[in-house]
């Protein structure tokens, strides 16, 4: 009998797609959009997933934008720990979709932001990006300074590429109940302990995570002349803890489903976004959880590899020609992500 | 009369040079005794002190230093006022602070905070060349002085680069840029020590940011060897000439002179 199933191949099916596939051999779970240009200048964002994601663009030939490198005499070994090549500004980690809003209404002077600075033993850090400055940094006004130059070099870079890669995160975030402004981390994880009492947690929608996404793209029209494309991924690494009084199970998988559903509406609307499924490759039931490390949630390299070949199965690697406007000291070739919320782990009992 | 030795790589060729300038030219002050100790490369490491005299024991290190020297290859440290280390990088490069892969349009001198600048600034103090002048100082005989290899020429193809942003940076990044160099001679006068500073180039050889080395100082620069002959290639942009020996001779006179009798360091600049 005919029927809309009739005609499709194996990969619609889940026994022949899944069951009977093997988890090395998934390159057509991604289909691109799009092809990746060799002159398209890409920026990177998102959560620590996302820095294997640069890296990986990177060292495979392509043109990924780095506003903010670091300092040449700097040791390769300190470089990501000040926040330094891991993306293509010094922003560190942006988990959601909030805090990626704030940055793009900040940059562009759409929305107030206020500053918040946070202390720890009588250093300064800037509450947005706690992690960049690991030891903080000796005034306020240094830090009010710091982030004067971070969001000039991010005007230049949002406004220069071709091509935005952000990797969804998390839904959770602390907000300050005064402003709604949202930090990365809850105070008094890296620093901050005197706001700890200011924040309130704040778990987003899908809803809320699509309107931001659309939000960034209006602004994103708005300040710039030339067209714009995105590829988004979820991160497949579950969350270290949750604050939403759920179990943490519970919790990382409303995180990673409402991310996903996010992603698949914003893929199904706007003809710019691609969705490379990430998420799918390394959370395959197939694969019975071969691709985690041993604390379950960090992705092995292996893992990352597949990933990434299948990526690049589609979007073909380029070879590096001198021409990238980042170098392989930029962005540094990453064997375990900087990724500062694994800091809550230190929490639990 | 000043006496001074000059120990490093293939930079020293200039100052050779620039002995050979001074010698002949009419000085307005009398030039400093000059000796030489240059190996090339990185082989200056194998110097040791013992019992106050510096010597290698490396057979090819023994050999460059005899005949750039001229009297052989181990020198009395007491027999100087100062010994000047042009080896390894130089504390006060502030292009030490940004990364020559930024595209041109995109360049801007950055802001880095106290707390990177430290790191980068404790990375330029463990460089070799700098570690050798720490060794010989530690020998506590007589005062060291780490000059380090020149500034890059500004005809360089990055130099040119960050000259043009330069010429038309906005005053937020001529102050970044102050900053930057406030804070490498900030902590090059905080890890100075009885018998190890540190001195910048000649302020006269440096373009007008301070930044990189005049191109008039580095064409026509020689490379290190007996008859010092042999031109670098015209797109070497790391060597310099003789009129920067010269230079740098000059100027490392004042700095001893003003080391040996508690005067200001006028060796010293561009300070911001």
């Amino acid at each position: 009998m005919h029927n809309a199933y009739s005609d499709l191949d194996g990969t619609a099916f889940w026994r022949t797609g899944v069951v009977d596939a093997s988890p090395l051999a998934m390159a057509e779970i991604y289909k691109k959009r799009w092809t990746l240009e060799p002159d398209w200048k890409i920026a990177t964002a998102g959560s620590c997933f996302a820095q294997h994601i640069a890296g990986y663009l990177m060292r495979n030939g392509y043109n990924i934008l780095n506003v903010e490198p670091a300092p040449s005499a700097l040791p390769e070994e300190l470089r990501r720990r000040y926040g330094y090549s891991l993306y293509s500004g010094r922003y560190g980690n942006i988990y959601t979709s909030r805090q990626l809003l704030q940055l793009f209404q900040e940059v562009f002077g759409e929305a107030s932001v206020a500053p918040i600075i946070w202390q720890r033993d009588g250093r300064f850090f800037d509450a947005y990006r706690p992690a960049v400055e690991p030891e903080g940094l000796p005034s306020a006004d240094e830090v009010t300074q710091s982030r004067a130059y971070h969001l000039e070099r991010l005007g230049v870079l949002f406004r220069e590429m071709d091509v935005f890669v952000f990797t969804m995160g998390m839904t959770e975030t602390w907000q300050d109940v005064e402003t709604g402004q949202v930090v990365p981390i809850a105070p008094g994880v890296i620093a901050g302990e005197e706001h700890v009492a200011r924040v309130a947690l704040k778990n987003l929608s899908c809803e809320e995570v699509v309107a931001d996404f659309r939000e960034i793209m209006r602004i994103l029209d708005a300040q710039r002349t030339k067209e714009l494309r995105y590829i988004l991924t979820v991160s497949p690494v579950p969350i270290t803890a949750t604050g939403s009084g759920l179990h943490v199970l519970a919790a990382s998988s409303y995180t990673k489903a409402t991310l996903r559903s996010a992603a698949g509406t914003l893929y199904q609307h706007h003809q710019a976004v691609d969705y490379f499924p990430g998420y799918e490759i390394v959370t395959n039931p197939s694969a019975r959880g071969v691709f985690f490390e041993p604390n379950l949630r960090s992705v092995s390299a292996e893992g990352v590899d597949l990933t990434m070949r299948i990526f690049f199965s589609q979007q073909r690697p380029r070879q590096p020609t001198g021409g990238s406007d980042a170098t392989e000291q930029d962005l540094l070739f990453l064997d375990e992500p900087a990724c500062e919320e694994v800091l809550l782990d230190a929490f639990g009992p | 009369m000043t006496r001074i030795c000059v120990l490093g790589n293939s930079h020293v060729a200039s100052v050779k040079l620039g002995m050979e300038g001074l010698a002949l030219g009419v000085p307005s002050t009398e030039p400093p005794e000059v000796t030489v100790l240059g190996a090339p490369a990185d082989m200056t490491k194998s110097c040791v002190v013992r019992n106050g005299v510096l010597t290698t024991d490396d057979p090819r290190t023994q050999k460059s230093f005899a005949w750039t020297s001229g009297i052989g290859h181990s020198v009395r440290l007491q027999d100087f006022d100062c010994l000047f280390v042009l080896a390894g990088s130089s504390v006060f490069a502030p292009d030490t602070f940004w990364s020559p892969s930024v595209p041109p349009a995109l360049f801007d001198v950055p802001f880095v905070s106290s707390a990177v600048a430290a790191r980068v600034f404790e990375a330029l103090y463990s460089d070799w060349g700098v570690a050798l002048a720490r060794r010989i100082a530690e020998a506590g005989v007589v005062q060291v002085v780490h000059v380090g290899s020149p500034f890059v020429s500004e005809a360089a193809p990055f130099s040119r680069t960050v000259v043009a942003a330069l010429d038309a940076a906005s005053a937020e990044a001529v102050g970044r840029l102050d900053r930057l160099k406030s804070r490498l001679h900030q902590k090059a006068a905080e890890v100075g020590s009885d018998h190890l500073t540190f001195m910048p180039p000649p302020p006269a050889t440096l373009e007008t940011h301070g930044v990189y080395t005049r191109h008039q100082y580095c064409r026509g620069s020689r490379k290190l060897s007996p008859d010092l002959e042999t031109r670098h290639l015209e797109h070497d942009y790391v060597h310099m000439n003789g009129d920067y020996g010269r230079a740098l001779i000059e100027a490392c006179k004042r700095f001893a002179e003003g080391s040996g009798t508690g005067q200001p360091l006028q060796g010293t600049g561009p300070l911001p």
